[in-house]
Formats: structure tokens, sequence, C-alpha cells
């Protein structure tokens, strides 16, 4: 009995240690194409990598097809372009089953066209076309240099051995210098360039200022189609500047106390997270257009820790959540305070598209930052600037003490609200009523009770008087008409008002702009600006106006 | 509750039996003639009036006789039994002496090897041993109320246990010491950890009743492995006895949660044990099509559930004894569950923000064992040990958050965890020049191995009554698995020589290991696959049935890694035993070469291959002085180390719902200077009385804790100063008949600088920040310690009417199990006290006992929670507190109740 249990156990022993035969072919379960290079020049050939899933699939026979053949023609996984400049897409189906099917689109053009991925420096001349088919990087102490009317092409989509979304990383200093009537273009490629489509798939990662990166300029720059997905093999993932996995990256995003960034002049749109976001660096940020931006609970300007900005005279139309979302999250011994001043902006339509919950609608201030908010324009957004857990500033709480928000005008159109709220919140039916009735724990609407070492939260603001009422007289743009929540943007909107006697400029009552701009309503760099490879950019001093633009 | 205890008590005291006056009284005790160890359970049997009983727990009995003369028979186990003849009741006392049974065999005495596992046994190896150790035996484990190991082990002094979410203890920490300071040995030999962050085997996969005794060595000696600063456990597995044993045992247990809520539960047998990128290979173009969903529907069992276990053992010797055979097998599942609530942030709305979670957690432990023993001669002995344990663990942890009064969020993750470990030992000891020169050796092959595959976590949104899946990241998967290959050699050669009236020992060995593992991390995002809410009750009852789409898949995650160790280890080592002095000095010299090659080289400042080498020096020196034969001093000097285990340098990121995880590649090994100073009085051999002091000299010890880097806290392993450890133990271990008491105490002082953060108003009003972070030394105590620890248990025993019953209390004061960056942030658990108890009767005639244990009868809640004198906790008002700080967490595991029937032949 024993011995018979013994061997037993034995066998037990010797089973669990075997190992199965794996050799056999097996039934094939995929399939994908891919090359790095997916423009080519008419006539010209390209070969594509096909890989079978599993690698030991029994039949890797496949038929070919073109979507246009008089743009690319294909035969058994070798593409050669035809005369036609356009797109094609190519598809191979497996024959034993037709289901397995992978496609690869190609684009053939004649422009000239310079490739460009891995570590780049020096300089990408006056209107070149750059196309970046793979992670990019600026290595440290390394500077290059993009002169006007250059246009760069980022594939989108998981690409090469990381299968992360490109980003364009930055370790050292990058400097995008176009100009008014030459800016530069940051995008995807032409047949994804779609608005309606993709303006919130988030298609590719954006510039990414590391922790250690020198320098960034943006000066008469469009960057568009941003905000992909991050994974852990994602460069802002690996080298740890997102907060989590997962979380999707911004056009500008930055992570070092001590680098130096500006942006002006320039146009963020069509981005599916937060169109700028400042972990770390001194910046100023003015003069730009932010418009359609955020697909759930996304900001157009969010600041953390280890910033000091100066935000001046920006245009934020159809942001999801905020137009300015300021805090210190993440303050520590070697990340400081961040401090901003924050003047002279026009915030149009925000809030209203956020689904998650209900999280600010047009200004979000808390976790510690010192924020010194005036003179702005808040134009049918849908909450006025909240501050919540005032009553506990901290970084993971609350407003620091020092902040102060007032001179805004929170004005209203008659439009109402018809869009769908964020589960479990109440319909806010116009900005009238989310400026002045809409009431939760983070706003005092009653001053007397306003506990006095509180920061002054729009205690000098102008309130609209109603939906519809004061109307600031904009040269074009549809007050009352122009719907909640619309988020594309019409270029030939003109946001300067007609007369000195729009509330813009003359306020009402006792409420009106500031006019007297020292201590802290003193931007940070409007004397002392910040230098970059020789060349010191000034912030804008502000206006005695609300909003970015004035009088016509 | 106390109610019980109550009742418990009284139950205990009125079985003892009250003795009649009128017959002549005979007492005595039985011990082992050689030894002079008291036997426990030896019978006496008197002959004529066919009736006898059996020694207490001090090895003493009772006995009345009404005739005279009377013929009284000891026996037991293992011993020549004896015939006393009685003439007359002038004779009140009788003190007997039983010789082992000794065998002859070519020549050879061989001494029944049954002595070992019983208390005696443990106080002799503790009393012989050269260096600080204690043994629990496994008739104590037997008749304790630990079904595993991991619950006998924290009644040994100094121990505490970390414990997992379901409240069993998993790991011990010795000494205060956290349980990375300690190694797990089965049979002398380190065996591979199928946990991702563990060196060591968790304690609690080894069913109590295939141990034969438990070692736990508090200072190392030269010939032991040196990365042991709290020290080492050595689970010794049964050997095989001369006679033929067979036990079995059958039991079911219930917790006591499942009375007030429902188990929930999933199909895992539905799980794909490999995901699509492990299945068809890397860069696969999956979608949804791809996953199955079966597994991740939740049910419900409203009935109670109830768990079953089964042990099995039996040994004996063939071939006229030469070959010893053990095998034992057991299997348990049991249901436990855990309800936790973690505390948020209070609103402003001015409620606290708490998430409930609830776990349901269905345990399925299957262990198996077979050691050999062939003695070839007296000269040469040989020993093949093999183990296969199989461990799973399925959970529904069902999280409900928000504030109080506002839920906003559901979460429900769905794990299926299963880990192996094959290990495999062979053991050869040989005697040459008349037993002057003795080798041993080892070749030891473990493999252990640790899958979790689709480890999913579904997050919903709740508003009210309404439950819908909408926006990003409504579910993740992750399938993870890493399996470890660890062969190793052990050598040792002894040499005893006498030098005038001094007996040395020389001895010296070397130890090989090559250990590889091997880690795979596949992880998918899902999102709705529609832009509305899809509602609960409307769009899907079941999580199976929300509609997702893949949106990302983590291919190249650092997670996929090979790690490597290769030990070289070689002592030399000398023992000098003077009449009443005992001295060891050993050197032992180890070499460490450990590393890692991560699978997919990320970029940034990731080292794709990394590796730290390193030789440790560790001298060691122990001494004992027999003050009087009862009674000893001993005085020991180690240096140890520890290493960073195999996954903590790998620079890993790994998500949580709240906090990043990540490794550290400069994680630095910790050195240790240990002092013991240790009294023992034994007045019988079953008994002691120990009183130690130690202190520790901690150099780099690895702590975990919060680093901030940037705007983010992420977890990691980190050298956060040098510590200073001063401890006083304590171990009395007394029997009056049928009673017993076991109490021991530790005591741990323990001192770490760090520097820390705090947040302050700039005292500079003019300048741009208005708050600043300046840098602040915290003194405080190491990770995982506890300065006050203690455990006290009650025994019962009564033997003439078969009964046994143990009440265990222990007490683990606060410690630290979170250090925070920040100063005066870090976050404590609160001291607990457990309370366990059981209680057998045992039917000799049908060879069947009855028993019933229960686990945690006070139900114990497990508090975490912020330091009390937090700088930023002043302006809390409305959170809940324990001890003034903040609560972060509490954990209600219920009480686990087992009933069973053991048999034994």
């Amino acid at each position: 009995m024993k011995k018979l249990l013994a061997m037993a156990a034995l066998c037990a022993v010797v089973i669990t240690g075997c190992k199965k035969d794996k050799d056999n072919l097996e039934d094939l379960a995929g399939l994908k194409l891919s090359n790095p290079k997916n423009m080519i020049k008419p006539a010209e050939t390209l070969s594509l990598n096909v890989e079978f899933f599993p690698s030991n699939a029994r039949d890797k026979s496949l038929t070919w097809l073109t979507s246009d053949a008089s743009v690319a023609t294909v035969t058994d996984g070798k593409i050669t372009a035809g005369s036609k400049e356009g797109f094609a897409v190519v598809t191979a189906t497996s024959v034993s089953n037709p289901t397995i099917s992978a496609t690869f689109t190609v684009a053939v053009s004649s422009t000239d066209m310079v490739i460009m991925s891995g570590n780049v420096e020096g300089t990408w001349a006056k209107g070149t076309t750059v196309l970046i088919n793979d992670q990019i990087k600026v290595p440290a102490g390394k500077k290059l240099f993009v002169e006007e009317g250059v246009t760069i092409i980022v594939q989108n989509g998981p690409v090469g051995a990381s299968q992360a979304h490109i980003e364009f990383f930055v370790d050292g200093s990058l400097y995008l210098q176009g100009t008014k009537e030459n800016p530069i273009l940051v995008t995807v490629p032409a047949p994804m360039r779609d608005p309606a489509a993709n303006k919130y798939v988030g298609l590719w990662g954006g510039f990414v200022g590391s922790q250690i990166f020198e320098e960034m300029l943006f000066n008469y720059v469009t960057i568009e189609y941003t905000g992909a997905v991050t994974v852990a093999a994602s460069q802002s993932a690996a080298a740890g500047i997102i907060e989590k996995v997962g979380n999707r990256t911004s056009a500008i995003l930055t992570d070092n106390p001590k680098g130096k960034v500006v942006v002006m002049h320039s146009t963020i749109r069509y981005a599916e997270s937060d169109a700028i976001y400042f972990m770390g660096c001194e910046a100023i940020v003015a003069h730009n257009i932010i418009h359609t931006v955020g697909a759930t609970d996304n900001d157009g300007i969010n600041t953390k820790a280890g910033v000091k900005i100066d935000i001046a005279y920006n245009l934020m139309f159809g942001v999801n959540s905020n137009g300015l979302k300021l805090n210190s999250k993440g303050q520590s011994i070697d990340r400081y305070q961040s401090i901003k001043c924050v003047y002279n902006n026009t915030i149009v339509n925000s809030g209203w598209r956020r689904t998650k919950n209900l999280k600010g609608g047009s200004i979000f201030i808390q976790q510690n930052a010192s924020a010194y908010v005036f003179n702005n324009l808040l134009l049918n957004c849908k909450l006025v600037t909240k501050t919540p857990e005032l009553d506990n500033p901290s970084p993971d709480a609350g407003a620091c003490h020092s902040t102060f928000v007032g001179y805004n005008f929170y004005a209203s159109g008659s439009q109402t609200w018809t869009g769908a709220n964020p589960p479990g919140t109440p319909n806010i039916p116009t900005a009238f009523f989310g400026y002045t009735q809409y009431t939760d724990d983070d706003i005092w609407h009653d001053w007397s009770n306003y506990p006095a070492a509180f920061p002054k939260i729009d205690q000098t603001s102008l309130f609209a008087a109603s939906a519809g009422a004061p109307d600031p007289n904009f040269v074009n743009f549809g007050f009352n008409t122009v719907p909640l929540g619309e988020d594309m943007f019409d270029p030939t909107w003109d946001f300067r008002v007609n007369s000195a006697s729009s509330p813009i400029i003359a306020g009402v009552g006792d409420k009106k702009p500031r006019t007297q701009f020292t201590e802290r309503f003193a931007p940070y760099f409007a004397v002392n600006g910040l230098r970059m490879n020789g060349v010191e950019y000034k912030s804008p001093l502000p206006k005695a106006q609300y909003g970015a633009h004035g009088v016509r | 509750m106390k109610r019980y205890f109550t009742l418990f008590f009284i139950f205990i005291f009125s079985t003892n039996v009250v003795f009649s006056a009128t017959f002549s009284t005979i007492k005595g005790t039985v011990k082992d003639a050689q030894t002079k160890e008291e036997l426990i359970g030896a019978s006496i049997w008197i002959k004529e009036q066919k009736t006898g009983t059996v020694t207490g727990l001090d090895g003493s009995f009772h006995l009345q006789l009404n005739q005279f003369p009377v013929t009284l028979v000891y026996s037991y186990i293992g011993y020549v039994s004896q015939e006393i003849i009685i003439e007359n009741s002038k004779q009140t006392t009788l003190n007997i002496l039983l010789m082992p049974n000794a065998q002859q065999l070519e020549g050879v005495v061989i001494r029944a090897e049954s002595v070992r596992n019983t208390d005696i046994g443990a106080r002799t190896i503790e009393r012989n041993a050269l260096n600080v150790m204690n043994v629990v035996s496994a008739r104590s484990i037997e008749i304790s109320p630990d079904m595993t190991v991991a619950n006998v082990i924290q009644r040994m002094s100094g121990v505490v246990m970390e414990r997992d979410n379901s409240g069993d203890g998993q790991y011990a920490l010795l000494r205060g010491m956290d349980k990375r300071f300690n190694y797990t040995l089965v049979n002398g030999v380190k065996i591979p950890s199928p946990d991702n962050k563990n060196r060591f085997v968790p304690l609690d996969i080894f069913p109590s009743e295939l141990l034969d005794r438990l070692e736990v060595t508090k200072a190392l000696t030269a010939d032991m492995e040196g990365d042991g600063i709290g020290g080492a456990i050595n689970m010794v597995m049964k050997d095989a006895p001369s006679d033929l044993q067979v036990t079995a045992n059958l039991s079911t247990s219930v917790n006591s949660q499942f009375f007030s809520r429902d188990f929930q539960t999933f199909n895992h047998s539905a799980i794909d044990r490999q995901s699509p990128d492990g299945k068809y290979g890397l860069g696969f173009p999956s979608d949804m099509s791809h996953f199955t969903t079966k597994n991740l529907r939740v049910t419900e069992k409203s009935s109670l559930p109830m768990g079953i276990a089964g042990g099995f053992s039996a040994g004996g010797r063939v071939f006229k004894d030469k070959l010893g055979i053990v095998v034992a097998s057991s299997y348990s599942n049991a249901y436990r569950g855990n309800t936790s609530d973690v505390y948020g942030i209070v609103g402003s709305s001015g409620s606290q923000h708490i998430t409930n979670r609830f776990f349901s957690t269905e345990q399925t432990r299957l262990g198996t064992h077979a050691k050999f023993d062939l003695r070839l001669n007296k000269n040469h002995k040989l020993m093949w040990y093999n183990a296969y344990m199989d461990f799973q663990n399925k959970q529904v942890r069902d999280a409900i958050g928000g504030s109080t009064q506002v839920r906003t969020s559901q979460t429900v993750r769905m794990r299926w965890n299963h880990q192996s470990i094959l290990t495999s030992t062979l053991k050869g000891d040989h005697h040459f020049l008349n037993n002057k020169l003795c080798f041993n050796w080892s070749l030891a092959y473990g493999r252990a191995f640790n899958e979790t595959p689709d480890n999913t976590t579904i997050r919903l949104n709740v508003m009210g009554d309404e439950v819908s899946a909408y926006a990003t990241g409504v579910a993740t998967r992750r399938w993870e698995e890493n399996s470890d290959n660890d062969k190793a050699v052990y050598a040792n050669l002894i040499y005893f020589t006498r030098i005038g009236a001094v007996n040395v020992e020389w001895s010296t060995g070397v130890v090989l290991r090559d250990k590889q593992r091997e880690s795979l991390f596949y992880e998918y995002k899902f999102r709705p696959a529609s832009s509305t809410p899809q509602l609960k009750g409307e769009d899907w009852n079941h999580f199976d049935e929300i509609k997702m789409d893949l949106e990302t898949i983590s291919l190249l995650d650092p997670l996929n890694y090979d790690a490597s160790e290769k030990i070289n280890a070689s002592y030399i080592q000398s023992k000098i035993t003077l009449s009443k002095l005992q001295m060891i000095a050993g050197l032992r010299m180890e070499h460490t070469r450990q590393g890692y090659d991560l699978r997919f080289p990320l970029g940034g400042d990731t080292k794709p291959i990394g590796f730290q080498e390193y030789y440790s020096w560790l001298p060691s020196f122990h001494t004992r002085y027999e003050l009087d034969r009862n009674t000893n001093l001993r005085f020991s000097y180690v240096k140890a180390i520890n290493r960073p285990s195999f996954f903590e340098i790998v620079p890993y990121m790994k998500e949580f719902e709240d906090y990043r995880e990540v490794g550290n590649p400069e994680l630095r090994h910790t050195v240790a200077d240990n002092f013991d100073l240790r009294y023992e009085y034994f007045p019988r051999s079953s008994e002691q009385i120990m009183v130690g002091v130690f202190y520790k000299y901690i150099k780099d010890p690895i702590e975990y804790g919060m680093a901030e880097t940037g705007r983010g806290a992420n977890y990691m392993p980190d050298n956060l100063g040098n510590a200073n450890n001063l401890g006083i133990e304590m171990d009395v271990t007394r029997y009056f008949r049928k009673f017993g008491v076991k109490a021991n105490y530790t005591f741990t002082h323990s001192r770490i600088v760090q520097p820390k953060w705090l947040e302050i108003d700039n005292p500079n009003p003019y300048a741009e920040h208005s708050r600043i972070i300046i840098g602040k030394n915290q003194y405080r105590q190491l990770f995982g310690q506890a300065a006050h620890v203690a455990n006290i248990s009650l025994l019962y025993r009564d033997m003439e009417n078969g009964w046994n019953g143990q009440i265990a209390f222990s007490y683990t004061s606060k410690r630290l199990v979170d250090i925070s960056r920040w100063y005066n942030e870090d976050i404590w658990q609160d001291g607990f006290i457990r309370l366990d108890a059981s209680i057998e009767k045992t039917f000799p005639k049908i060879r069947l006992t009855v028993f019933a244990k229960a686990s945690n009868l006070l139900n114990t809640p497990m508090y975490l929670y912020l330091d009390p004198n937090n700088p930023k906790d002043e302006r809390f008002d409305n959170y809940a507190r324990r001890k003034g700080g903040r609560i972060e967490r509490i954990e209600h595991y219920g009480v686990n109740i087992l009933i069973g029937l053991k048999y034994k032949l």
C-alpha cells in the first residue's frame, strides 16, 4: 500500500515536469502589413513586411487588392506607385480564411519629403516637408531649429517597434519659428486631416518636453490631431512623465521646472486631450487660438506645480471642460509652487461638452495654485470660475490663499443648452444660469458669509444681468446664436467689439476691467522676459479691457 | 463574541476530572532514560483493573489503585515497554525511565526518529543548538488552532505575521524586521517563490500537518546562507517513522462575513490562459473578437459557502527499515471574506469619500509531498524529498466609491491567481574515518510558477440608482506570468578533532545557486463601444454584456523581463567545545550577481540590461556557556545581508487604481551587524524560560514608500537611511499537568533618520511663492516593525478523556506600513489583538478525533491611519479618525470556523 502511494506521488511529480510538444503548424489567426515608409513618389515601389500570426501558420498564401490602381498597384506585397497623386489602401486577405485580412495605406505624392525619426538636431529649412515615421527626439544638449513654412507630417497610429503613437520628445531645445505669413504646420498625413471624423481621436502624441528639456519655442505654429493614448513603451511613459500609463498626451507637454517655453501666435486644435499641459516650466502663452479640444473631460491649458507662467490674450473656443485649469499638484522640495498671471483671455463655449461629471466649466483653480486671474472674458461658458476646497489650501486640495480672481466678465447670450448632461447632474439651461443661479459648495454667491481669510473670488467681476445682456457687441460673432457646446471654430469670427462703449471696454456700473497692473497684477515676464537662444521674449502687458481682443 | 469565549472557558474547566479520595493514589513521571526528557502521552496501564492513564504535558501522571499488588505497564511509541509491580499502598511516587526502542540493523543502532517532532524534541533542539533558535513541534502544531504554517509561526517569540487581504498571515516578520529580511527553507534548502515581489515562499501554502517541525533561527551561523538579517525559517517535513503511520483528516469551514452578505464569484475556467499576443505572437492585430467575455460574469451565492479540506499522510519503512517512505497530501478549499473601507478626501459638501470594497475569495490549496530516505549502512544515508504545491486564489473585489452621500463609481475586479511550486532535493550524508569526517551534500531543483491570466477590472459610473459604462477606460485586462527555475548545490565537509580536552569541529562548504526568472506581462485597455452611456438594467445586466472596444495594448512593457541571480558562497567554520563552553566562529563569503534583461528596451534613461555584483564577507561568532545543566547563556555576532528581490531592481512601472508602482535599479543591498545575548533556563525538558536582548545596525534597509517624482507619487522600494534596531525578547513555556502556558513577548525599538519634506508658509511675505516646501529630518521606526509583539497560548490537555484545547492571543502594536516622503505623513497599521481557539476530542478506540478551530474570534478590524501629527491634518474637518490620525482604511476579515475529523492509525 505505502509503496503504491509513493509511486503515485512520484509519478505526479514526473508528469508535471513534462512539456508539451508545440512544433505543430497552427491555423492562421491574424495578419499585419507594415513599412516605416508610407509615402512614395510616382513610379516608385515599396515592399511591405507581412507578419503572420502565429508565425508557424499553416497557410500563408494571400490575395492582394488595391483600392485605386491609378494611384498604386500591388503584387505579392510589392506596391508600385502609378502616375496619379493620392492615396491607395492595399488589402491582403488570407486564401484559406478570407475573414482574416490587413490593410496598408500608401500615399503617392511628387512633393519632396524628408523622412525623419530617432535623434534629430540642426535645422529643418524653410518650406521643407518633413515626414516623421517613428519616435523622434531632440537629445539633451542638442538644438533643432524649424524654419518658417515647414510642414511636419507625423505618421498617425501606433508605429515601429514600440507600437506606441509618435511623440516629439525633447531633452534638448526645439525652436519652431514660423512667421505670420509663413506659419509652421504640424499635422498628420493628408487623408487623416478630417476634423469631422478625427477631431477627438488623438492621432499622434504631441510635443513632450522631458524632465531635462531646456527650451521650446512655438511661434506662429499650428499643431493638430494630438492627444494619443499612451502605452508603457511611449516615450512619455518610459521617462515617467505622464502620471498614468493610458493617459493621453497633449499638443505641448512639459516636465522641467527649469525649462523655458514660449507659445505665441499659434493655433492648437483638434486635440483629444488637453491642448497644453505644463508640469514644469517657465512659460509665456500669449496670443494663441486654442479650439476644438477635448473629448470627455479635457482642458485648454492645464498647469501643475513647477510652473511660472503668464497666460494672456488667448482665445479658447469650444474646450470640453475648462479653458484654464490652474493648480500646483505635485509640489515638492524641487518643484516649486505654481504661480500664474492670467489676464485678458477670452474663453468661449467652455464646459458644455464635458460628459464625465460637473467639474468646472470655464476656469478651475485648486491644489495650492497661486493664481492672479483678471480682465478675462468668459463668454457663454457653462460655469463661473470654480475654486473647490478653499478652506483647505494644499497640493492635494484647495487653492492657495494668495490666489485672486476678479475683474472678469461673465457674458451670456440667450442661447439655451439642449445637449445631454453628465449623468446625475442638473441641467444648466443658459450660461447666465450657470454663472449666477447654479450653486454648489465651491462657489460663494453670498459674499457676506465669505470668510475673510479666503482668496477673493470674483467679488469684483461683472456678471451677465440676464441671458442675452449685456451684449458685448462683437464685430462678427453670434453672441446669441452660436450654439452652446459648439466646438467647430469659424476663422471669420472677429471677437473685437464695435465701440468703446461696449461693456468689454467700459464695464457696467462699478464693475470695470482693472486698470492698475502692479504687484501681483504685473505679469512675470513683461519686464524681464524669457531669454531663449539669445532672444528675449516678453509677455504682453495687461490692458483695461475684458478679454483678448478689444475694440476694432 | 466575548460570550462564546466565556462559555469556552467554563467548558474547559468543567471537563477537568475531579479525583475521588477513597482510593490510594500514586503519582510520578515518565522520562526518557537517556536524555531524561519527560514523555508526554506515555500510557500507564493497570493490568488487573483494566484501566489506565497517560502522562500529562509535564510528563506526570496520577493513578487511583484499589487493589494490591497491581502491575503497571508503561509504554510509549518508540520505547521499550516496562512492567512494574506495586506491592502496597505505601508507595505513592514512582518515576519511571523508559529506554528508547533500539533496533539492531547490520550492527548499527538506529534510534527511532519519532522523538524530535514532540515538544520535548523541540526544546532539546533549542537547548542544544549553538545559535539562537526556536522550534515548534508537529505535536504542538497538531493541537494548535492553526491550519497553515503561517498560523503556527506567529505563536513563536518575536514573530509577527503580515496578512493578505483575506486576513491570513502569509509572511513572517522576525523580530520586527520586515518579511524581506528573513528566508524560508524546506528541509534546509531554499525553494523559489512564485510570488513576484518576494524571494521566499508564502508560509500559508504549507499545510501544517505535513510539518515535522518548524525551526526559526535568529542568528545565522557561517554554514547558513547569509541573507537572513532577521533570521531563517526552516520547515522540516515529516520523516518516515519506524512504525507504519497513517493519518487522515477531513474538515469543513465557513467565514462569518458570508452570514450577512452574498459570496461573489466568476467562472475562472472560462479564462483564456494566454492573451492574444501570448497565443499568436507579439504584435498580433487583436480586436474585441479575440477576447472572451465568458469569465466576466459575476454570480452571487446566497447560500453560505462551505469550505472543505482533507489531508492524508502515510509513512513507514521497508526493506528491513532501510528505506523510509512518507507521502502526504492535502487539499483545502476555503471561502474567505474581507471588507475594506478606503477613506478619501472630504468633499466640499462636507462628506468624506469612502470606497467600500467587498472581497470574496476562494482559496484552493493542494500539496503533495513524498520523502524517501535510504540508510545504506551506518555511514551513508540518502534522502530524496519532492513536493508539488498548487495554490489558487479566486477573488472578486466589488468596490463602490464616492462620498458617503453620493456614490459615484463602481469598480469590480475579477482575479484568478495560480501559483505552483515543484521542488526536488536529493541529499546525502556520509561519514568516514569512524565518524571523524562527515560529508553532506544536497542537489536541489525548484521550479515556481505564477500566473494571473485575464485579471480584469471593470469601471462603472454610478449616479444615484443609475449604473452605467461610458467615457474612457471601462475595462483593463492583464495577463501576468512569471516562472522561476532554481538549481542549487550545497556541500559541506566536517572534520572532528580533539586537541587535549577540547573538541574541535572544523567545517567548510560551498553553495552554488543559479536562478533564472522569466516574467511576462500584457495589458489591454478597453473603452465603451458607444459614445452614449450604457445603462445597467437597460443595455446590460452583467459585465459580459457591456459592449466595449479594444483601446490600447501595452506590449513592450518593462514587466516583460528575464532576471537571473548567481550566488557562489563558501565558508569556513570551527566549533570548539570545552566542558561548559562552546564556541563557533566562522567566515562566510557570498558572491552575488543579480541582474535583469528587459525584453523590450525602452528609450529614455531606462537601462535595458542591468546587474548588481558584489562580494559579501560575513563573519559570525556564537558562544554558549552552560551555567548549569539547565541554564544556558549565549552570545552571538553575525553579519548578514539582504538582497533586493528579482523584481525590485527591474525598471518596471505598474499602474494601480490609487497609485503607480515602480522598480528601482539603483536599489542597494542591505548589510547588517547583529548582536544577540540570551539567557535560557529549562526547568524541565519540555519547558523553558528565555530572556534575550538583541541589537542590529542596519545599513541601507530596503523599505517601501511613496517617492514623489515631479507631479506624481510612485510606490517604490528604496534605501531611505540607516537604522538601529534594539530589542528584548522573552519566552516562557510552562506546564501544569493538564494545563500549559506558552507566552512570549518581544519589544523592539528601531530608529532610522529619513530626510523628508514639509510644506510651510513662506516666511518671506514678499516672495512670489507663498507656500514652500522645506526639508526636515524625520526619526521613525523601521518599515513593517511593531514595537510590541506578544503571544499567549493557554493549552489544556486531558489525555485520559481525549480532550485537547487551546486559546491563543496575539497582540501586535502599531507598525509602519507606508512611508511618505512628507514629514509626519506615514501610514500606520494600528495595533491589534487576535484571538484564536481550538478544541478537539479523541476517541481512541475508533482512532478518531473530532476537532473545531476558530480563528480571528474577535473579528478584529485592521485600521490604517495617517500619522496623527500630520501637519496638514489640522485643517481637516469631518474626517474619520483613529487615535487622532486620519483613517486611510479599515478592514474586517470575519471569523473563520473549521470543524473536522482526524483519523490516525
